[in-house]
């Protein structure tokens, strides 16, 4: 069996070493303007206006949008995910001028209790809302959403409701995902909280 | 008195040139074929006759076709390294070296930092494409790159065909990690396995073979040195096209009665491109090589 020297000179010229360098520049820009591509999608959004209820927010590109379901007057949902859909939504109560927003935080841990699988109320903080005084109620339950012809287990969904009173209105602003990848679906909610108007 | 018969004489036999390596372009055609029967196989038994195994049974098949391309390559590739004169030396350690940055940044940086399917997944086409070749496409290809520039290159490049059994390696290392982490993922069925592994080798054979001939031409020829990133460029738009597309093939459309995977559909997007990319570097191969040998025929003249 022949063996060739693997340790014989192997000079690059000019030309060669530039290729590589060229290869390297190439690849990590490519792989920068895959970041940026990533952000880009990632932050665009698309604008809602509803004068009934007085709000101007900016969701979410690509996220399936239902208006006035129910008492919700806003939903966006985050169809890509597999499983338990992401979403925002906005529900608008008439309140009177004694109403506070521990009140609407009571009702509303009343009312899930009975509807949703194992609530639970984690914290309950004050949250400062573009300037404006405003609730913050973080919570989980068992969600079961998935189709009926399908076998699943539950999955845990956290939840965080923003709540502040407007107007004689109580505006309930949530946010819901599940529990695993909350966190790193939040900056979806914190943009559009940053870009809501009402 | 010599007595001379009418018999002719025998010309004695010219010495045979014994090639001194091991050909490459076999074993990859090999490997191909057998992974594109091998899904063919699994997709005519278990989606056209469904039959049923025990789970431990599917179990093992399933592992063993994600390993079949490893499998393959050691038995067709690694081992006959050993009865030829000039062996290449370093085949498993790229193999070895590629699976270990696969497994290490690859997988980890894609799956865990860049997710490209949750924000890709609802994008135009051509986003989708630009999307895939600048993650998925540009890190494997490039990890690739590296793992054969750093161990192989130029070291080890004899001849032209050195590059194309390293590149080969270095898409079985790639792949074969690839192919377990979608067996350890999902708990796919057989015939999905067989399928997605055919994919995944293919694309990465595609890739590593595209990347390889520019690394064979700029060590061996006078190419200039664009051409070694335009060929990572071009093997990491392999990847972010075969994606979305493979994904168009087999999943279904939307429709209002219950719809299943369009397995046939994705089985014979794997073979395509297991054997469309294969047919053009083999001709930019030849083509390189016949220009050389007239280059070099001209000088001798």
């Amino acid at each position: 069996m022949l063996r060739i020297d693997s340790n014989r000179p192997t000079y690059l010229a000019l030309r060669q070493r530039w290729a590589h360098y060229l290869t390297v520049f190439v690849a990590l820009s490519l792989i920068i303007g895959g970041l940026a591509l990533r952000s880009q999608i990632q932050s665009a959004v698309t604008r809602y206006v509803d004068t009934r209820i007085g709000i101007e927010a900016a969701y979410p590109a690509n996220w399936l949008i239902e208006t006035n379901v129910d008492d919700v007057a806003f939903r966006v949902r985050n169809m890509a995910l597999a499983g338990y859909k992401s979403n925002i939504q906005i529900t608008v109560r008439p309140v009177s001028g004694e109403t506070t927003e521990r009140n609407i935080g009571d009702q509303l841990a009343l009312e899930r209790s009975l509807v949703l699988t194992d609530y639970r109320v984690i914290s309950v903080e004050d949250f400062d809302l573009n300037g404006q005084r405003a609730q913050a109620i973080t919570y989980t339950y068992a969600s079961q959403e998935s189709s009926p012809f399908l076998q699943g287990i539950p999955i845990v969904v956290e939840g965080l409701d923003i709540l502040l009173i407007q107007r004689e209105q109580a505006i309930v602003i949530t946010f819901r995902a599940q529990a695993e990848s909350f966190e790193s679906e939040r900056h979806y909610f914190d943009r559009f909280l940053q870009n809501l108007e009402f | 008195m010599s007595n001379y018969g009418t018999t002719r004489l025998l010309t004695p036999s010219k010495e045979e040139e014994i090639y001194p390596y091991h050909p490459v372009w076999p074993p990859v055609i090999v490997i191909s074929v057998s992974l594109i029967g091998v899904a063919t196989v699994s997709f005519v038994f278990f989606e056209l006759f469904s039959i049923q195994l025990l789970p431990e049974v599917n179990a093992v098949l399933r592992y063993a076709i994600a390993l079949l391309p490893m499998l393959l390559w050691l038995t067709l590739a690694y081992r006959p390294e050993r009865n030829v004169q000039i062996p290449r030396s370093r085949l498993m350690t790229v193999a070895i070296a590629t699976g270990f940055v696969a497994a290490s940044i690859g997988l980890p940086f894609t799956n865990t930092v860049l997710r490209p399917q949750e924000w890709l997944s609802l994008e135009s086409a051509v986003n989708r494409i630009v999307g895939y070749t600048l993650t998925v496409g540009v890190i494997q290809e490039f990890l690739k790159y590296l793992v054969l520039r750093f161990t192989v290159w130029p070291a080890e490049m004899r001849i032209r065909q050195d590059s194309v059994a390293y590149g080969l390696a270095a898409a079985v290392g790639y792949g074969t990690v690839v192919s377990l982490d979608y067996v350890l993922t999902y708990s796919a069925t057989v015939d999905a396995v067989g399928v997605r592994v055919l994919t995944i080798f293919a694309m990465n054979l595609a890739g590593s073979l595209v990347l390889s001939y520019g690394l064979a031409e700029t060590w061996f020829s006078r190419a200039t040195p664009v051409l070694l990133p335009i060929t990572l460029i071009v093997a990491a738009l392999i990847t972010g096209i075969a994606i979305p597309i493979r994904a168009g093939f087999v999943n279904p459309s939307l429709a209002l009665t219950v719809s299943n995977t369009r397995d046939i559909l994705g089985l014979g997007f794997g073979a395509a491109l297991a054997t469309l990319p294969l047919l053009v570097v083999l001709f930019l191969y030849n083509v390189a090589e016949t220009s050389e040998k007239i280059a070099l025929r001209s000088l001798s003249d």
